[in-house]
């Protein structure tokens, strides 16, 4: 507890990279005690942590690292594989019949409200899912927020900078990049179900 | 890593290699394994060999299992089947790298 406090104190937030640390350390620290160094536990450790502190802070950015790389490669592993293709593909093809059924108005409304709209319910049903599993700081659940955000923030600066620019000749490439965020986005909250369901497996029912 | 800028490059077979000879491991004991087998010559900081492991795991190489040990929890890492297959040609590679060496710097015995 008093090593997994420290941990805390000194900005290692997540809980599923201090529990690594907090192993390492210890069994570094009861090694140490079996070699006999028969110091009290508390300098030992303050020794260890003089010596190693940065080194541990440093992987620590490290983790966060790797924890964004993985995020990355579930999701473009998933938008290149079949089931992203045809995600896309109904995507896509569902714009572009409401693009020939409804008005050009209206249309322009649809296309960029309903990616912000399931931006929004996915970001709402992601924080839920946070508290009501208990999952909320561990490292790669977390991080996979961030692009969650970034999507979102696409797709809002298409709604701003991009809509009053289209016409009928740039429609289609409009559908094709919306398409493209919406499929993004559903993957990515597919890959969130799945890494919550490896990290409450893996953690949770542990604690 | 301790000693030597050498072994930074041979870090991930190094711990492909102690996984494969081995079910699971954790993080410390990959540290205590490499300094016992290597006689306290190498010595694998946990600077170098989280990011590392870390690094596998993301690239699928490396799965992982958590257990409650000594009332905490601890990481154990071990082979997927892409890691098993990339163990192989890593120590090919290294293999290779060392006859080449070996060439270079003692011509008289390759």
């Amino acid at each position: 507890m008093f090593i997994d406090n420290y941990l805390d104190n000194s900005d290692i937030i997540y809980k599923d990279i201090r529990m690594e640390m907090l192993d390492h350390i210890s069994s570094e620290i009861e090694d140490r005690i079996k070699n006999g160094d028969d110091r009290d536990f508390y300098y030992i450790f303050k020794d260890y942590m003089v010596k190693n502190k940065a080194r541990l802070l440093s992987d620590n950015k490290q983790f966060l690292k790797s924890a964004d790389r993985k995020i990355a490669k579930l999701l473009f592993k998933d938008l290149l594989s079949i089931h992203g293709l045809v995600v896309f593909v109904v995507i896509f093809y569902s714009f572009y019949m409401a693009f020939n059924y409804y008005n050009y108005e209206l249309f322009e409304t649809i296309l960029f409200a309903v990616p912000i709209i399931t931006s929004i319910f996915f970001g709402l049903a992601y924080f839920i899912a946070l508290k009501s599993y208990k999952l909320n700081r561990y490292s790669v659940i977390e991080r996979v927020a961030f692009p969650f955000i970034i999507i979102f923030h696409v797709l809002t600066s298409l709604n701003n900078i991009l809509k009053p620019l289209i016409d009928g000749n740039s429609i289609l490439i409009m559908i094709a990049i919306i398409s493209l965020c919406l499929t993004l986005l559903i993957l990515l909250f597919k890959i969130t179900i799945s890494l919550a369901k490896t990290y409450q497996i893996r953690f949770t029912n542990l604690v | 890593m301790s000693n030597s800028k050498l072994y930074k490059g041979s870090l991930n077979t190094i711990i492909l290699k102690l996984l494969n000879e081995h079910d699971k491991m954790y993080g410390y004991e990959i540290t205590q394994k490499v300094k016992a087998l290597t006689q306290g010559e190498l010595n694998i900081t946990e600077g170098a060999l989280y990011p590392a492991l870390h690094k596998l795991e993301a690239e699928g190489l490396l799965d992982v299992e958590v257990a409650k040990v000594d009332n905490r929890l601890r990481k154990y890492y071990k082979l997927t089947e892409s890691g098993t297959k990339e163990t192989v040609n890593k120590l090919e590679e290294l293999a290779e790298y060392i006859k080449t060496m070996q060439t270079l710097m003692n011509p008289k015995l390759a």
